[in-house]
């Protein structure tokens, strides 16, 4: 396939996504205000906590917890936009017109994925422009950090297109990966450090890519500097992650043809 | 040949949808999938349009195999059902425009217009989101969204299902316009006897997942029903003796009327001619039955339909 015929339906996508985020009005400003009253809420706390003593030599918690609650936003953004863009054509309708097109699946599935990215990209400029401006966290912001952010996406929205595979066959497997996903919160050290978890569960943490994508941002965004170990992890998890999308919805797509599922919501 | 089908096969669990059907659809043909529900209609349009993958047999499309090349199988074909839906927030002209990208339309913008001007659509009614769209203008629209695809074959799957005999109509009659006008190979599904009769060149009857019978709409009422009626009335009355030996019956009517069964073919004229040389006739017309009065005698459903009123046009 032609890049140019791939940018031309990812535009597509993007132009129809922003569209329909306009056509509810009321909606598109609380998708504006949830971010800033999301960091708004966390900036505070971490400033309590910090007025109160904070984390000690270890750092600011204002500045801990709003670069976790920042990532894990651009993050959760792109892993729902993933894995739900085919189960959510089915419940629509629209389902098989977008299967028609002489693409693989993974097109479509992609490209709402990529719309996606530009909500995640507007929640985080505002998240980063409020805690900046309006609390005065200071975040230093690289273009080595944001590649990083932008890596820690792909990883995550390879596993949303496991799960986008998986619900073609399975309709209701979608809740079951929700809840573990939001579980994730828990693990990751988004809003507490991992160290402080009971030994069990930091082994689960440590099986997480988002765990080395929040430390990774985390460092640079506080110290400038990404550690080694999470440059090397997490482009391994992005390719782990977009291979298994790959296969898991090839697989799951051609049972679904076998058993007559593909349209079925 | 466009498309060609041979011992398709498919099961869904237990219930065996297609039994290996075989049939071939020429380039520029109108051809006709006739059956009750549940024949094996959809999943055979389902598996020509690379949906659906087959148990067993073969099937091509523009002469690409659908199981090894459904991307190009893809890129010449459409589909219509009834069932299609548009993104209700969006404007008849930005869903347009979203799939025309998908489907790489190059002047896309003309063509809608074209389309939208033959199907009697105005720039006003693509403004409007497809929310306050009615029943006859979105099914206008799905047809301008593969129409402007300009793909040579075209699968429509039971279209009118769910429409009002009117919008039912008037569709029909915007698919004839279209088909007048453009060259496309088309195959089309339903278990309305009238619409296969009134659009399609060619036909096969699909009964439990087998054909049972192809060829075109009036060979298959003569093949199936080799009877015709004449129906008449004589100005002065009168009794009726016929001596032509292809007549079967003959009945008088309570109304004065008289209905002579006949077997089909060339002696029908003989048979008028022996009325007519009989005395002074009033409205003597030649009827035949309709397809589907043939269609339920073949597949067997004439118990069902036992009592109901013989249907002759």
């Amino acid at each position: 396939m032609e890049i140019k015929r791939y940018l031309v339906i990812i535009w597509a996508f993007l132009v129809r996504d922003w569209q329909r985020r306009w056509s509810y009005k009321l909606n598109f400003i609380a998708m504006l205000c949830y971010p800033i009253i999301w960091v708004s809420v966390f900036a505070l706390l971490g400033k309590t906590v910090d007025d109160a003593g904070g984390m000690g030599t270890a750092g600011s918690f204002s500045t801990y917890i709003v670069t976790g609650i920042i990532t894990w936003r651009f993050i959760r953004v792109g892993f729902f936009d993933s894995s739900w863009s085919i189960r959510w054509e089915q419940h629509i309708g629209t389902f098989k017109n977008i299967y028609m097109i002489p693409h693989h699946l993974l097109v479509p599935v992609s490209s709402t994925a990529i719309s996606g990215f530009t909500v995640s990209l507007l929640n985080f400029v505002e998240m980063w422009l409020v805690a900046e401006f309006v609390f005065g966290i200071h975040l230093n912001l690289t273009i080595y950090a944001f590649l990083f952010l932008v890596l820690a996406w792909m990883s995550i929205i390879g596993f949303g297109f496991v799960i986008a595979g998986i619900a073609v066959l399975y309709k209701e497997i979608q809740a079951v990966f929700t809840v573990i996903f939001f579980s994730f919160q828990f693990f990751c050290g988004v809003f507490f450090p991992i160290a402080v978890l009971p030994e069990p569960a930091q082994y689960i943490s440590k099986a997480i890519p988002i765990t080395y994508a929040l430390h990774g941002i985390r460092t640079s965004m506080n110290q400038g500097y990404i550690p080694m170990q999470d440059v090397v992890i997490m482009p391994i998890a992005g390719i782990i992650g977009i291979v298994l999308g790959i296969i898991t919805l090839n697989l799951c797509l051609k049972k679904a043809l076998r058993e007559g599922k593909l349209e079925r919501y | 040949m466009t498309i060609q089908v041979k011992n398709l096969e498919k099961t869904f669990d237990e219930t065996e949808a297609l039994k290996g059907i075989s049939f071939e659809v020429e380039e520029g043909e109108i051809f006709g999938l006739l059956g009750p529900n549940g024949a094996g209609k959809t999943t055979t349009v389902k598996i020509l349009s690379t949906m659906l993958l087959p148990d067993g047999g073969s099937a091509y499309v523009g002469g690409k195999n659908v199981v090894k090349s459904p991307k190009r199988v893809r890129d010449v074909v459409d589909i219509i059902t009834a069932r299609d839906k548009f993104y209700r927030r969006l404007d008849g002209y930005q869903n347009i425009r979203f799939f025309s990208r998908l489907y790489n339309v190059g002047d896309w913008k003309r063509k809608m217009k074209e389309y939208a001007d033959h199907l009697g659509l105005d720039e006003e009614d693509f403004e409007k989101r497809l929310a306050d769209f009615s029943t006859g203008m979105r099914q206008k629209l799905n047809l301008i969204r593969n129409l402007v695809r300009e793909t040579p074959i075209l699968f429509l799957d039971e279209p009118t299902l769910g429409l009002d005999p009117v919008s039912s109509r008037k569709f029909r009659n915007l698919l004839k316009k279209v088909m007048e006008q453009e060259e496309k190979t088309v195959i089309f599904t339903s278990h309305n006897m009238f619409e296969v009769e009134e659009l399609c060149e060619r036909i096969a009857i699909l009964n439990e997942g087998e054909i049972t019978m192809t060829g075109d709409p009036k060979e298959l009422k003569t093949d199936i029903f080799p009877k015709r009626m004449i129906e008449f009335s004589y100005k002065d009355g009168g009794l009726l003796e016929l001596e032509n030996e292809f007549v079967d019956k003959v009945e008088r009517k309570d109304d004065g009327k008289i209905r002579v069964y006949i077997e089909a073919g060339d002696h029908v004229h003989d048979v008028i001619q022996e009325i007519l040389d009989k005395g002074r006739v009033n409205n003597i017309s030649v009827k035949e039955p309709t397809l589907e009065e043939a269609f339920i005698k073949h597949t067997g459903e004439e118990e069902k339909s036992a009592g109901e009123v013989t249907s002759w046009r």
